[in-house]
């Protein structure tokens, strides 16, 4: 009697078992799709971040490209591939996350730069202008190329201003000398106006956002370069900044304050000085700037007394803007 | 007599056994059934919307223009290189209530979503959907119905089991287990 009740509980104990193991393996199945649908996710999910951690990167590194395997993130990992010129770049990315594997590709353009409206060789945009002009310092609209040589381009004004009443203070106050060498469109004194509804804080954030070399402000003696013909950079100054050495640059400088040149200061593109409030430029030395200068501040104080030259060069500034990389980029397509 | 009374004891006793174990042996089948039937359900959801996620994340992909071309509760039909060979194509997802098609069930809910890659027709089995929605929302999460504004796309889909199931959630009025499935899509190239 009692091997019986033993059978038959161990019987029934077997049968209870199994319905139970049916039961859980149900249970971990629907477990699985579950987890299996987060797995995909999260493998999607690496794989996209993955895209936008290296867009990032490629906004400061403008050259970035190449493969770069086993990422690790979220748990996951990815490996990217940057491929194709800025025209056409291709970004490939896998994502992984505990053995699913995800693919995103995407394909951007790297954005132009987009430089300022140019108004002339000098152009100042203030509410309160001050000159004093010394020296031996030649401003000229016409189209000049760095070498020197004439260009091919229209000839906009020498200085360019925002009302006539401080195209008339210019002329007023230029010494006979320096009035005859500001020369380009309209005759010389070439002064002229221009209305301008450029937002400048705009533009200047927009530049500084895709900024090359930043540099701090303070007085530099030693040579630099910010930039050359086959390589113009993006430079920005963040404050006050006196360049005393041997300087030489291609491509935009926005200095975010005063400038005082002192030395032998070459530039190729455009300079813009800005400030919120009083912008002071001095000019003591025999520097050249081919392409366009930029002052703009609440009220603009310019003195010179060395033998600057200051060129319109559309040269200058098309190989800026063939050259210059933004920090922006347009993508085309997303797939994911 | 007392062998008697033994032997009668026994058998009513290994009776009671026997019911026991068939009483299990049916409980146990039901159970599986329904456990079965629920894991179809879910399974069938998530391949359902592993579908619909596939598509609906590559709309517009290579598409200068406005991506969707129709958008209803029950239809969505956008342009996109859905097969990465260059070209664009048409995909338009719509439902078919058509009961031949869903003639292999007992579930009468059940409908069919078609899937149309230009001219290509892929009817495939109901996978126990009843009911689908989608619905469209502009950058602010806003609902829309201008095509150009669509930034979102939400998909919700309504499933029951394609055989009526005894569970403590089913009624004899509506005996099929039901799921619901809701994603919201943000498709980049649009």
């Amino acid at each position: 009697m009692g091997k019986s009740i033993l059978i038959v509980t161990i019987g029934l104990s077997i049968i209870i078992g199994l319905f139970i193991l049916k039961l859980n393996a149900n249970s971990k199945e629907g477990l699985s799709v579950t987890v299996h649908q987060f797995e995909s996710t999260q493998a999607r999910l690496i794989a996209n971040s993955g895209i936008e951690t290296y867009l990032e990167k490629m906004r400061r590194n403008k050259t970035l490209s190449g493969s770069f395997s086993d990422q690790p993130l979220f748990g996951g990992k990815y490996s990217i591939n940057i491929s194709g010129p800025d025209s056409n770049l291709v970004i490939r990315s896998i994502g992984e996350f505990d053995g699913v594997v995800h693919e995103s590709v995407v394909k951007a353009t790297r954005s132009p730069v987009q430089l300022p409206s140019v108004y002339g060789a000098i152009y100042v945009s203030s509410t309160n202008l001050s000159l004093n002009f010394n020296g031996n310092m030649a401003i000229d609209g016409n189209d000049t190329n760095p070498g020197g040589s004439e260009g091919s381009g229209t000839s906009l004004p020498g200085i360019t201003v925002d009302s006539q009443d401080d195209s008339a203070y210019i002329v007023n106050t230029l010494r006979s000398k320096i009035s005859k060498e500001i020369q380009g469109a309209g005759g010389t004194p070439s002064v002229s106006t221009v209305d301008d509804s450029l937002d400048w804080n705009e533009v200047t954030q927009n530049l500084i956002f895709a900024a090359d070399i930043t540099v701090p402000s303070g007085t530099y003696t030693a040579p630099m370069t910010f930039g050359t013909t086959a390589s113009p950079k993006i430079t920005y100054v963040t404050g006050d900044v006196t360049l005393s050495g041997t300087c030489d640059g291609d491509g935009i400088m926005i200095i975010n304050g005063n400038l005082n040149m002192a030395g032998q200061f070459t530039y190729r593109g455009i300079i813009i000085v800005y400030g919120n409030s009083t912008i002071d430029t001095k000019i003591a030395g025999n520097g050249g700037i081919y392409g366009s200068t930029i002052l703009v501040g609440s009220s603009v104080n310019i003195q010179s007394t060395g033998n600057s030259a200051f060129y319109y060069s559309t040269q200058a500034i098309k190989n800026a803007q063939s050259n210059l990389k933004s920090s922006r980029f347009k993508i085309t397509s997303w797939w994911e | 007599m007392n062998i008697l009374i033994d032997i009668m004891g026994s058998t009513f006793i290994g009776g009671m056994v026997f019911l026991l174990i068939f009483k299990l042996n049916i409980y146990g089948s039901n159970q599986r059934f329904s456990s079965d039937s629920e894991l179809q359900l879910q399974q069938n959801a998530k391949t359902q919307a592993e579908i619909l996620n596939y598509d609906l994340r590559k709309v517009g992909f290579e598409c200068d223009s406005t991506a969707i071309a129709i958008a209803d509760s029950e239809r969505i039909q956008f342009y996109s290189d859905i097969d990465r060979d260059g070209s664009i194509d048409v995909v338009t997802y719509y439902v078919n209530r058509d009961p031949k098609l869903t003639s292999g069930t007992t579930n009468p809910h059940d409908i069919i979503l078609c899937r149309v890659v230009n001219s290509d027709t892929l009817i495939g089995p109901s996978l126990g959907l009843t009911r689908i929605k989608f619905s469209y929302l502009d950058q602010k999460s806003v609902a829309t119905t201008v095509l150009g504004n669509i930034k979102f796309i939400r998909a919700e889909l309504w499933l029951e089991t394609s055989e009526p199931v005894e569970t403590m959630f089913t009624s004899p009025q509506n005996p099929y287990p039901f799921t619901y499935w809701e994603m919201t899509i943000n498709p980049r190239n649009i």
